[in-house]
């Protein structure tokens, strides 16, 4: 177990180390996100009661979309320079290369979603007065990043990765997003954590099944 | 041969090696054998499957079969402590581009826990020649010292297999001498080091024997040195 935290950590810190050097993943998606976030400035009812019933919605396609350009440029890394095989033919389990992208990309996506919650309530004059947020973002990101690492170690080796990537993923992560967006908007709606308790306990075992799937079949997926 | 004249206790020992891609078998039956201070050269068309062999041993994708796989006289590549004991030199770099020389060692001295990492890899660096450049990002350097680099990475840690995919391509005359006395040097050490190439010329004066893989299988090649 030390061990595996050991390379865990080694490997995170490659993957900051390089993010430092290049800022490819977190400035792009942030840039994209502030863009998205102007444009709907225009596109959406003025009306604060309106903009608040589909503030949750908004917030989480943003995240997804931006989180999306995170998951390619996070395997890409290991693509250039047949790192991935430098990697494969190391002293480390494959379930700690696994982890460390699935939290790299966890990182950027819930550090996202830190600056685009205050921002939205910002712009838009929309009350974001609970704690719970946090937590119940944290476990939304974890779930897409457990699951988005997985089918982009699947797409990263295919000429058509950039297309093939959003097309397996985005149908597979619908149960994860609905639960993210329901939890949230109810705790946007003022509502008590109880009433949206089942929305997270569907994101609990959204997050259990498939980091238990990517630990699983990481090995088998990028072997192959 | 040992020096009490006994044979040598192989190092490697793979029988029986199967792979295949879809319906294509590219390895039926491939058995090798490396002993102490050996340097295989093993060579063969484009495609014979030179590479998918080393990517077996070196564990980045599993046989279909194999009756024997050993490394020291224990089973490997799947096990992680077992793959401590080999390092790999690929036609590629390996080697992250937006890193120095320096800060890619480093994440590789910290995920095979080199002691003294430090240490080791200054005076690496500066056999290779690159310690003025340590600090620059690697895609500024060229295909030649990007490959001195990557063979301290594959090095670094002492390793008692050194497999090695076409090694000599794309390198100036330099890196051919340094990777050339780094092969000499691990052979004095007793390291085992099989080396694929299509050009079998290239490495003669390093080679204790010559193996070719054809047809799946790997048979013994004679060269007038």
């Amino acid at each position: 177990m030390k061990l595996f935290l050991h390379d865990l950590i080694a490997l995170i810190k490659k993957d900051l180390s390089i993010e430092k050097h290049t800022r490819e993943i977190f400035l792009v998606m942030l840039i994209f996100a502030l863009s998205i976030l102007f444009i709907l400035n225009f596109a959406l009812d003025t009306e604060v009661k309106a903009r608040s019933s589909g503030a949750a919605g908004l917030i989480w396609v943003i995240l997804v979309i931006s989180g999306q350009l995170s998951l390619n440029q996070i395997m890409n890394l290991e693509k250039q320079g047949n790192m991935l095989e430098a990697l494969l033919a190391a002293p480390i389990s494959r379930t700690a290369i696994y982890f460390s992208k699935a939290i790299t990309c966890f990182l950027g996506m819930y550090g996202m979603a830190l600056v685009i919650f205050p921002l939205y309530s910002i712009f838009y004059n929309t009350p974001l007065n609970s704690a719970h947020i946090l937590w119940i973002s944290a476990l939304g990101c974890w779930g897409y990043a457990a699951l988005g690492v997985l089918i982009s170690a699947m797409t990263i080796q295919t000429r058509m990765r950039d297309i093939l990537l959003p097309i397996l993923f985005f149908p597979v992560i619908i149960p994860l997003i609905v639960a993210a967006v329901k939890s949230t908007g109810a705790i946007f709606q003022g509502e008590t954590i109880g009433t949206a308790m089942p929305w997270i306990s569907q994101l609990i075992a959204f997050n259990v099944i498939f980091t238990a799937i990517g630990m699983i079949s990481f090995e088998y997926i990028v072997e192959e | 041969m040992s020096k009490t004249g006994t044979p040598a206790a192989p190092l490697l020992l793979a029988q029986n090696v199967q792979k295949k891609f879809g319906r294509r078998k590219v390895l039926k039956s491939a058995s090798l054998q490396l002993t102490p201070g050996e340097c295989v050269i093993l060579t063969g068309e484009n495609g014979a499957g030179k590479s998918t062999l080393i990517k077996i041993l070196a564990g980045i994708i599993q046989a279909d079969a194999a009756d024997t796989l050993t490394l020291c006289g224990e089973p490997f590549p799947e096990s992680a402590a077992q793959r401590q004991k080999i390092g790999l030199v690929s036609h590629q770099p390996m080697l992250y581009n937006e890193l120095s020389a320096w800060e890619n060692l480093r994440f590789f001295a910290e995920i095979y826990a080199v002691p003294n990492a430090d240490e080791r890899i200054r005076s690496l660096l500066q056999r290779i020649g690159m310690e003025s450049r340590k600090d620059d990002p690697v895609r500024t350097y060229s295909r030649g010292m990007q490959q001195r680099v990557s063979i301290c990475r594959a090095i670094l840690h002492d390793p008692e297999l050194l497999l090695m995919d076409e090694p000599f391509t794309g390198l100036d005359t330099k890196s051919v001498q340094i990777l050339e006395t780094m092969i000499r040097e691990g052979k004095n050490d007793q390291k085992a080091i099989l080396i694929t190439t299509h050009d079998p010329m290239a490495a003669r004066q390093l080679a204790t024997r010559f193996l070719r893989l054809e047809k799946g299988q790997l048979v013994s090649q004679e060269f007038e040195l």
